[in-house]
């Protein structure tokens, strides 16, 4: 089980502007294995998966796996995130991008889901060359091919094909280990048998 | 011209070098701290240049190393302002305006030129000269015009430009055979060859082929996963795209500027040890300094990549070798420029500076802000080491 606890997130200051707090004293528990959080705009999703994902420090509170407390260097290794708020160096190319996943996370070359996404004809493409629908492939290939034991894909089916969302649903299907979805498209993956968690937008 | 579109450009041109300026404003103080009252100097210098140019009596090594001197140094400025010059930010914004190609190169040809002193200078000589002997600096008029064909190079084709300075600088040896004025023609017409050829030729692929053949020089067993990280950051210093105006343009082409710089900053030092033989272990030791500088900087072009893509490289930095390999591009090109100039210019103990190429990087990446200040220190103990060893 994956656990928030009593998270607060706010930026820094612009000007004279006052804090903006984005998260205020969330606590969630993830027990299903899959799970759809769910929030207006601003409601903090895209922060709270940064979190969990060890790639953004919070103000207050941790995240706990199987009831520990974990670091901002173990949530990496545990937590894989599919999002468009990691935004990808330009210069690099596609191939490059995935074989540096492969070295750090020590994870086989997923020629099986480059394939099947239709990935192969876009490998050797830098990055600003890439369509928004090709750039989510390749997030979802990098957090797919790592194996995570916690997988998390910020409004993954946004900007794919339809043949690419069917190929989303069977490796989301196939998954073993815990998947924790944000989304405004709820009902889609209810219908997948992912439990819904409403998140609250905190008073700043 | 059409006045509110000249308007525009120039709201856009001030702009740009305003927010230039801020991006470099530490560097600057630096600069202005270290340099102080010897900055009007370094403007006379220019000006002396152009008088030695022109009076044609020194001898033809010199002459031609200083015409390149020049050239480059133009250049250098002008890469430097060009996003401001043509405004390349705002390109698809200036494209929809209903304004003529003529209007356009008119507001692009006065921006590079206020941009550049060196041939307003070069102008302002000329026209103090009596016309009745302008005869006897047709040299002069042959340079103004390869530095005007230069500058609009650096305008519209800078990756050809470096061909060009590279072809010129093999060329020297050969150059110092023909008078200046024949020089120079054969100079506009190595221009026009240089264009030719290197149409053919992809500078970023190049460098980046360059790189790679470097790096599988090393058995792979011992560079393994590393090759594929110091690719990302050559890749991140390089650029996306040789044409600056691209939206990385602040790092495009980084590597290649302070690989520019670094040769410009070799050549000047080897012409004024030439001219000061009894100060030339300073003089090398000083001109060794200023590469420190550049190589250096190189460091702050890559934490401003990770700083971009703070996101995406935080996946990946907690890796050991991840870490180590950001310092790659920074040390190569310091073993590349002060190991090459220890060794053209026979001086191992030139070597040195390498101790204030080392603080420099490190200061670079752990307080960029105190930059300059690390690397003083780095002068300042390896000047000791040097003064001490010599």
């Amino acid at each position: 089980m994956l656990s928030v606890n009593n998270i607060s997130k706010a930026y820094p200051p612009q000007g004279l502007q006052a804090p903006n707090w984005v998260l205020q004293n969330v606590s969630l528990d993830f027990v299903n294995n899959r799970t759809c959080v769910v929030g207006a705009n601003g409601s903090g999703k895209s922060t709270l998966l940064l979190i969990i994902a060890g790639l953004l420090n919070a103000n207050k509170g941790h995240i706990a796996w199987q009831g520990e407390a974990q670091s901002k260097q173990s949530l990496k290794q545990l937590v894989a995130l599919a999002s468009d708020n990691i935004l990808i160096p330009s210069f690099l190319i596609a191939r490059q991008v995935i074989s540096l996943t492969q070295e750090t996370y020590k994870a086989a070359w997923p020629q099986s889901l480059i394939s099947e996404f239709g990935f192969d004809a876009h490998i050797d493409k830098t990055v600003d060359s890439l369509s928004t629908g090709s750039l989510k492939k390749l997030q979802l290939i990098c957090a797919f091919m790592r194996e995570p034991r916690v997988l998390v894909l910020d409004e993954p089916n946004i900007a794919l094909d339809n043949k690419s969302v069917q190929v989303l649903w069977q490796h989301m299907e196939a998954f073993p280990n815990m998947i924790i979805v944000a989304s405004n498209e709820p009902s889609l993956y209810v219908q997948q048998a992912f439990e819904r968690l409403d998140l609250k937008v905190s008073a700043t | 011209m059409n006045r509110r579109y000249f308007v525009l450009r120039k709201q856009i041109f001030y702009q740009e070098i305003k927010h230039w300026v801020q991006q470099v404003e530490d560097l600057i103080i630096g600069f202005a701290i270290i340099l102080g009252t010897a900055i009007p100097a370094l403007l006379f210098s220019a000006l002396l240049a152009f008088g030695i140019i022109l009076d044609n009596d020194s001898p033809p090594d010199q002459l031609y190393l200083l015409a390149w001197s020049i050239l480059v140094a133009q250049s250098l400025v002008l890469l430097l302002c060009r996003q401001a010059i043509l405004g390349a930010r705002y390109s698809p914004y200036l494209r929809s305006l209903e304004t003529s190609n003529t209007a356009r190169w008119q507001a692009d040809v006065f921006f590079a030129l206020l941009a550049n002193p060196f041939v307003l200078m070069l102008i302002f000589i000329m026209v103090n000269i009596d016309i009745a002997d302008w005869s006897r600096v047709p040299h002069g008029f042959l340079f103004l015009g390869l530095m005007l064909s230069c500058t609009m190079l650096s305008l519209y084709r800078p990756g050809q430009l470096y061909w060009f300075y590279a072809f010129m600088l093999a060329a020297l040896p050969l150059l110092t055979m023909l008078p200046l004025w024949q020089g120079l023609s054969v100079c506009l017409l190595l221009l026009v060859a240089t264009l030719l050829i290197s149409a053919a030729v992809n500078t970023r692929a190049l460098f980046i082929n360059v790189w790679k053949g470097a790096l599988s020089l090393l058995p792979s067993s011992l560079l393994g996963s590393w090759q594929v990280f110091c690719q990302i950051w050559l890749q991140a210093t390089v650029g996306n795209k040789q044409d600056t105006s691209s939206s990385e343009s602040t790092h495009a082409n980084g590597i290649v500027l302070v690989c520019v710089t670094c040769i410009l900053i070799l050549v000047l030092t080897h012409y004024c040890a030439l001219r000061l033989p009894e100060f030339e272990n300073g003089v090398y030791f000083i001109g060794l300094g200023v590469i420190v500088l550049f190589c250096a900087s190189l460091q702050l072009t890559v934490n401003k990549a990770i700083k971009q893509h703070t996101l995406f490289f935080e996946q990946f930095m907690w890796q050991p070798k991840m870490q180590l390999s950001q310092y790659c591009i920074s040390a190569a090109a310091l073993f590349v420029f002060i190991g090459g100039a220890s060794i053209v210019f026979a001086k191992p103990l030139l070597l040195i500076q390498l101790v204030a190429g080392a603080i420099s990087v490190y200061v670079a990446k752990k307080q960029a802000s105190l930059f300059i200040v690390g690397w003083l220190l780095g002068i300042a103990i390896s000047g000791a080491l040097y003064f001490y060893i010599f």
